[in-house]
């Protein structure tokens, strides 16, 4: 027998359903879904602590069934999770007798969304940060063709529910009192990784959408003609707050929107 | 590749212990007295943040060991090129005293089972390990240490001892030996190995590191076994093989190994202290 079909049939031992009757076997088949489990517990402490153990665990082997581990780094292996919280919430909902999407008022896998990243940004590279000064290196009159290279780590956060309240409120608790989310839905922040952490800042609606188009590479105008309710858009104070945070990376002109 | 070159980046011949996240505050608060800390090389693949800083200010005052957990050595399956490019770029960041490894492997087809699993001892297998451990020590341009497991199965198809496929691992591709006294009483309980005699058959050289650490027993099944917990001090069976083994070998680099149910920093340090105290009583 090849060495790889050797280790295809062990792992097939891992895979199946039912621990083996072997002992042995059913060590590393126990170790197998236990280290999973503990892996996406790190990476969502939100998230298993407002279902608790014994739900949280029939998630993340449903979870583990459909996502399993691609890398020697389990660290990894919660990248798809608040994706599946989004798909499975029916089929989740059934299987645990409670809906994760509705509990405490908040939605799960947008507190998934954001718990991941965070995570995300606690590892991800830092380049190289610019200050506002560097504005002046461009005639006024071409900032609005300028666009922003954000971190790699920058990311804009939406849901429909409180989720950042919560989150804010149980990241600075001091007792395991565990606080009602104390306003509803829609909320909107940014979020990004520096050398001392990460950052999470605070906007509005039509902020969040502004922050979306240029972080996907839109001009400072052309983020503004894509945005809607533009009334509501601080762009000077985000823009000091971009900067300030290191948020931005380079400016760039976009020379096909000179005018 | 000799063992003269590894020789030259050995960690110092006292106790050091693990760097764990529960403990960054008070480890760069308190500074413990330890002779080295250990990593795993998976909990600093970080790119940025705050991890590279500690890490760095941790690494002016102590040398450091590597130790990685996922690469899966023994897997048919190729290795995974991100994993081993961070790996290396930690190697060379951080230029430790010790990069070690585990002789196991840990995916198939492609999925990751991200434990430490083991396998037959086989001439197969011997000739597949050496050519990845050759292609690593390569890509890390230094040797490194490979850690013998400790198991829950054995296998009808090994026809060759663990310590003959370790020695003739060594002896093909100059890496060297991590000894974890922890695994040996391990495998002598749930497999019945006499762990002096596997330590007395080990080449003194080879030997780069040691680990201490705890277990306990748990109940699969109709059978009780061992089980490699690191989560509790180390018992007396395992600290009465590491006197053995200063006897046998002299001074080795020794790890207190504790993941799970973390103590304080000072009472890690504490139970370095012991293996100190062991290397100045007998060495």
């Amino acid at each position: 027998m090849s060495l790889q079909i050797w280790q295809r049939r062990f792992a097939a031992q891992l895979d199946a359903a039912e621990p083996p009757q072997d002992p042995g076997m059913h060590v590393y088949h126990h170790n197998l879904r236990a280290q999973f489990r503990k892996a996406l517990a790190v990476s969502f402490p939100m998230v298993a602590e407002r279902l608790g153990p014994v739900i949280f665990d029939t998630l993340a082997e449903r979870f583990r069934q459909r996502n399993p581990s691609r890398s020697g780094d389990l660290h990894l292996s919660g990248s798809a999770f608040p994706e599946f919280l989004f798909a499975d919430a029916h089929t989740t909902a059934r299987a645990i007798g409670e809906s994760p999407r509705t509990a405490l008022g908040i939605d799960l896998a947008e507190l998934a969304r954001l718990e991941w990243a965070w995570q995300s940004a606690l590892i991800a590279a830092d380049q190289p940060a610019i200050g506002a000064t560097s504005l002046a290196r461009f005639p006024e009159e071409h900032w609005p063709s300028l666009a922003l290279r954000l971190q790699p780590s920058f990311a804009v956060l939406r849901s429909r529910t409180a989720v950042i309240s919560y989150w804010e409120a149980r990241r600075e608790r001091t007792t395991s009192v565990m606080p009602a989310a104390t306003r509803s839905g829609p909320e909107q922040a940014w979020l990004v990784g520096t050398p001392r952490g990460p950052t999470l800042q605070r906007c509005n609606a039509a902020t969040a959408e502004w922050l979306e188009l240029l972080s996907a590479g839109a001009s400072l105008a052309t983020a503004l003609d894509g945005s809607t309710g533009v009334a509501e858009l601080d762009m000077t104070t985000t823009l000091q707050g971009l900067f300030s945070h290191g948020a931005v990376v380079s400016l760039d002109l976009r020379a096909d929107e000179q005018a | 590749m000799s063992l003269r070159a590894w020789h030259a980046g050995s960690a110092p011949r006292r106790a050091g212990i693990g760097l764990r996240a529960a403990h960054h505050s008070e480890w760069i608060a308190q500074r413990p007295d330890v002779g080295w800390f250990e990593i795993h090389a998976e909990n600093y693949f970080a790119e940025g943040g705050l991890l590279p800083d500690i890490l760095d200010t941790l690494r002016r005052d102590l040398p450091l060991s590597i130790h990685g957990v996922g690469l899966g050595l023994a897997s048919t399956d190729p290795f995974d090129a991100r994993h081993l490019q961070r790996l290396a770029r930690l190697n060379d960041r951080y230029e430790p005293a010790v990069v070690s490894e585990h002789l196991c492997w840990g995916s198939a087809h492609g999925i990751h089972y991200n434990d430490l699993l083991p396998f037959p001892f086989t001439r197969d297998m011997l000739k597949h390990v050496v050519a990845r451990v050759q292609l690593v020590q390569e890509r890390l341009r230094r040797p490194i240490l490979l850690e013998h497991l400790s198991s829950y199965v054995t296998f009808e198809e090994s026809h060759l001892s663990e310590t003959e496929f370790l020695i003739a691992l060594i002896r093909r591709t100059g890496c060297g030996l991590l000894l974890d006294l922890n695994n040996l009483v391990v495998n002598a309980e749930n497999h019945g190995i006499d762990p002096e005699a596997y330590i007395a058959s080990l080449p003194v050289d080879a030997i780069g590191e040691i680990h201490l650490a705890g277990h306990g027993h748990y109940r699969y099944g109709d059978r009780t076994l061992c089980i490699d917990t690191h989560d509790r001090p180390v018992p007396d069976r395992v600290w009465s093989l590491y006197r053995y083994t200063l006897r046998q070998f002299g001074a080795k680099p020794t790890l207190i190994e504790w993941d799970a149910q973390l103590p304080t920093l000072s009472a890690l340090a504490a139970e370095a202290h012991k293996a100190d105290a062991c290397i100045a009583e007998l060495v």
